[in-house]
């Protein structure tokens, strides 16, 4: 399947709250497609928060779980994709690509979409020394067949949005980034959310990873924060493309190396 | 009568077998507007929009947390 744009509009939108972050995508896909803006990928941090689906917000203690969290420091925020709870915070690196439905995914193809930006991703932490692969990580929060993983651990959640119709819509497919979250706060931080939620769900600790741990690395947070968006910026110009020619959405587990 | 569906072949079945109706935009029996966001759907941690492919009174058979899967029939848009 090919299904990349030639280049990528590159948005850096540093650091923003969760709510006017999850905002902007649907502000740009909005742009992107009444053709106002070309495909986007956009970088995007935001403070700390808990972001849950439709399907958090229908429990019958969503408001209690809500009130709860925000006691905690943890303010919970919609977002319009799939999955489930995934805290993130100043050490997330959030990916988003927005494409028209009408001009670049070949539809249907929601496994070419989590293809694509796994792809990418996994080229950029590739970049930095780290080779994933990517999979299921059946024991860790907000899960599906899309992770990046290092060492099995989730690394990066994948999701989507498809809004529109195929003449008139847009696709944004969005990756939640470890950088350098801690996986103890933030399992602690979703678990207690669905607990609070009065849901019968568990999630092992040792599911999940960073890339600052992945690494084994000493540098600074900030350093690294900004390695991984330049390794990403730097693929992303490169229109996504990886030396990997031969890599199908569809084959998971696949391990990216570093080296050609 | 027009059907709203789910497009055939959306996601492969044979890793994630069905998906589920989260939201109608509209009450059974609202007339709606061709092009209008009607129903919304979750599968493989996507949300996917369905619009209105045609305008009509609007008749619900796949209720919220209906499992679906490509092809399955959300319901009816009558002219």
């Amino acid at each position: 399947v090919s299904c990349r744009p030639e280049t990528w509009t590159i948005l850096d939108d540093g650091v923003l709250d969760a709510p006017t972050a999850i905002a902007r995508d649907d502000a740009i896909g909005t742009e992107v497609a009444a053709s106002l803006r070309g495909t986007t990928a956009r970088l995007w941090g935001s403070s700390r928060a808990l972001i849950v689906t439709q399907l958090e917000r229908r429990f019958t203690a969503f408001q209690a779980a809500v009130e709860r969290m925000e006691a905690q420091g943890w303010p919970v925020h919609i977002r319009p994709t799939g999955g489930g709870a995934f805290a993130i915070d100043s050490g997330t690196l959030n990916l988003s690509l927005i494409t028209p439905r009408k001009s670049h995914f070949p539809e249907p193809c929601i496994e070419a979409a989590y293809g694509e930006i796994c792809e990418i991703i996994a080229v950029a932490l590739a970049h930095l020394g780290l080779r994933v692969s990517i999979g299921p990580a059946p024991r860790a929060f907000c899960d599906g067949r899309f992770n990046i993983l290092f060492d099995g651990k989730k690394l990066a959640g994948t999701a989507q949005r498809w809004r529109g119709s195929h003449d008139g819509g847009y696709i944004l497919v969005h990756a939640g980034i470890y950088v350098t979250t801690e996986p103890t706060i933030a399992n602690d931080a979703v678990s207690e959310f669905y607990e609070a939620a009065q849901q019968a769900k568990s999630f092992d600790l040792d599911a999940l990873t960073n890339v600052a741990e992945a690494l084994g690395t000493t540098r600074s947070a900030l350093d690294l924060m900004n390695a991984a968006r330049d390794s990403l910026v730097s693929v992303l110009q490169n229109g996504g493309r990886s030396w990997h020619h031969d890599w199908h959405p569809t084959s998971h587990e696949r391990i990216h190396s570093p080296h050609p | 009568m027009t059907n709203i569906v789910v497009p055939d072949g959306l996601w492969d079945t044979v890793t994630t077998p069905e998906g589920v109706v989260i939201n109608w935009f509209f009450d059974d029996g609202a007339s709606v507007e061709k092009g209008a966001p009607l129903v919304e759907i979750m599968v493989a941690k996507t949300q996917f929009q369905i619009e209105a492919p045609t305008a009509g009174r609007l008749t619900i058979s796949a209720p919220i947390d209906t499992p679906v899967t490509p092809g399955s029939v959300l319901g009816v848009l009558q002219a």
